[in-house]
C-alpha cells in the first residue's frame, strides 16, 4: 500500500469519526429533551392526582414539542444514514448538492463550535459527478475548517456547487471577510493525499476570498 | 437553594429548570456562557449545573469564569457520553457529574449533596 493511500485512509477515518461523534452528541441532546418533556408530563399527572387542575393547552404544547424533537432526530438519522452509505463504494455517482447539504446539516454542531454558520446556495439543476463519495466530503470539510480558522470575524460562510465540464466546482466563500494571504503549506500538505485521489485542484481567489475546489469526473468502476 | 442551569439546548434546560421548580428548587437557566455569566454577576447561586460540551466553551472553562465571579458556587456537570465522563473523572470534579439523559431524582440528590458540602468538590 502506498504511503498516500495509508494517509488518506487515516484522515478519512478521522473525518468519519469526528462527524459521527458530533451526530451522537446531537442525538443525545434530542433524547435529553424528550426525557425532560416526558418527565414534565409525568409531573403534571402527579400534580393532577393531588388535586391540581390539568392545563390541557400546556399538555398539548409539551406533546407537540416532543413530536418536534422526534422529527429532529429523524432528520439527523436520515442524514447520517446517507452519510454512512457514502462508504459503500469507493467510486460512485454523487449528487453534489445533496452531499454538501447533508454534510453541513450533520456538521452543524461543529460549525457552531467554530462560531460559523454556512448557507448552502440552491443547486439547480442537480450536479451529479462520478467521484469518491466519502473523500469528496472530507475535502470539502477540510476546506470549510480551514476557511473558518482564518483570522478575523467569520460568522457566515457560503457554499455553492456548479457544474464544470464532466466534473464539478465547489465554491466556499467567507462572507465579508476573505482570508488573507494564499493557501498555507500545512493545509495543502494535509489535503494532498485526498486531492490526489479525487484528482482535485484547490485555488484561493485573492480578490474575492473564494476557495474553489475543482473536482474531476473519475472513471466509473467497471 | 438557588441553582442556575447552563446548557445550549434551550428546550432541555428550560424544562429541567421547570421540573426543579416543581420540586421546590429555585432554578434559573441560560443557553450561553455570556448569558450565564451575566446572571451569576447579578445573582448569588449556590450551585451551577453546566453542560460539559457547549459549542463555544467547555463547561470546565465556564466553571473557572463563574468561580471568579462567585467563589462559593458549587458545580455539577452534565455530560452526554462516557468519554466525557472519563475526562471529568480525571479532574478534581469527579464527584459531581451526571450523564444525559438526566434522571431528575439523581439530579435533585446531587444538588442536595453539593449544597451540603463546604468548599470546592475535589
Amino acid at each position: 500500500m502506498k504511503a498516500n493511500e495509508t494517509t488518506s485512509q487515516e484522515t478519512g477515518l478521522q473525518f468519519f469519526g469526528k462527524l459521527s461523534a458530533a451526530v451522537s452528541h446531537d442525538l443525545k441532546n434530542v433524547l435529553s429533551i424528550i426525557n425532560e418533556k416526558a418527565g414534565l408530563l409525568e409531573d403534571f399527572c402527579h400534580m393532577a392526582r393531588q388535586g391540581m387542575a390539568l392545563d390541557m393547552e400546556r399538555i398539548d404544547a409539551v406533546t407537540a414539542q416532543v413530536k418536534a424533537q422526534v422529527e429532529r432526530a429523524d432528520q439527523i438519522i436520515r442524514c447520517f444514514n446517507r452519510f454512512a452509505h457514502s462508504t459503500d463504494h469507493p467510486i460512485a455517482s454523487v449528487d453534489m448538492g445533496e452531499t454538501v447539504t447533508t454534510l453541513v446539516r450533520l456538521a452543524q454542531r461543529l460549525l457552531a463550535g467554530m462560531e460559523v454558520s454556512v448557507a448552502v446556495q440552491p443547486i439547480d439543476p442537480p450536479v451529479v459527478i462520478t467521484t469518491r463519495p466519502l473523500m469528496v466530503q472530507e475535502l470539502i470539510w477540510a476546506a470549510m475548517q480551514w476557511m473558518a480558522a482564518q483570522p478575523g470575524e467569520k460568522k457566515a460562510m457560503s457554499l455553492a456547487v456548479e457544474r464544470c465540464g464532466d466534473g464539478a466546482r465547489v465554491l466556499i466563500g467567507a462572507l465579508g471577510h476573505p482570508p488573507e494571504g494564499g493557501l498555507d503549506a500545512a493545509f495543502c500538505a494535509a489535503t494532498d493525499a485526498v486531492r490526489e485521489a479525487l484528482q482535485a485542484e484547490m485555488h484561493l481567489d485573492s480578490a474575492s476570498g473564494m476557495l474553489r475546489l475543482q473536482l474531476a469526473a473519475l472513471e466509473p468502476p467497471p | 437553594m438557588r441553582v442556575i442551569l447552563i446548557d445550549d439546548e434551550e428546550e432541555f434546560v428550560a424544562t429541567l429548570a421547570e421540573r426543579l421548580q416543581i420540586r421546590g428548587i429555585d432554578a434559573d437557566w441560560a443557553t450561553t456562557a455570556e448569558e450565564g455569566l451575566q446572571r451569576v454577576a447579578e445573582t448569588q447561586y449556590d450551585i451551577a449545573v453546566l453542560d460539559v460540551k457547549m459549542p463555544k466553551i467547555s463547561g470546565i472553562d465556564l466553571k473557572a469564569k463563574i468561580q471568579v465571579l462567585s467563589p462559593a458556587t458549587k458545580f455539577i456537570f452534565l455530560t452526554g457520553h462516557g468519554s466525557e465522563k472519563d475526562f471529568i473523572a480525571g479532574t478534581s470534579i469527579s464527584e459531581f457529574y451526571l450523564i444525559k439523559p438526566v434522571q431528575i431524582d439523581d439530579l435533585v440528590e446531587k444538588l442536595h449533596t453539593a449544597a451540603g458540602q463546604t468548599g470546592t468538590p475535589s
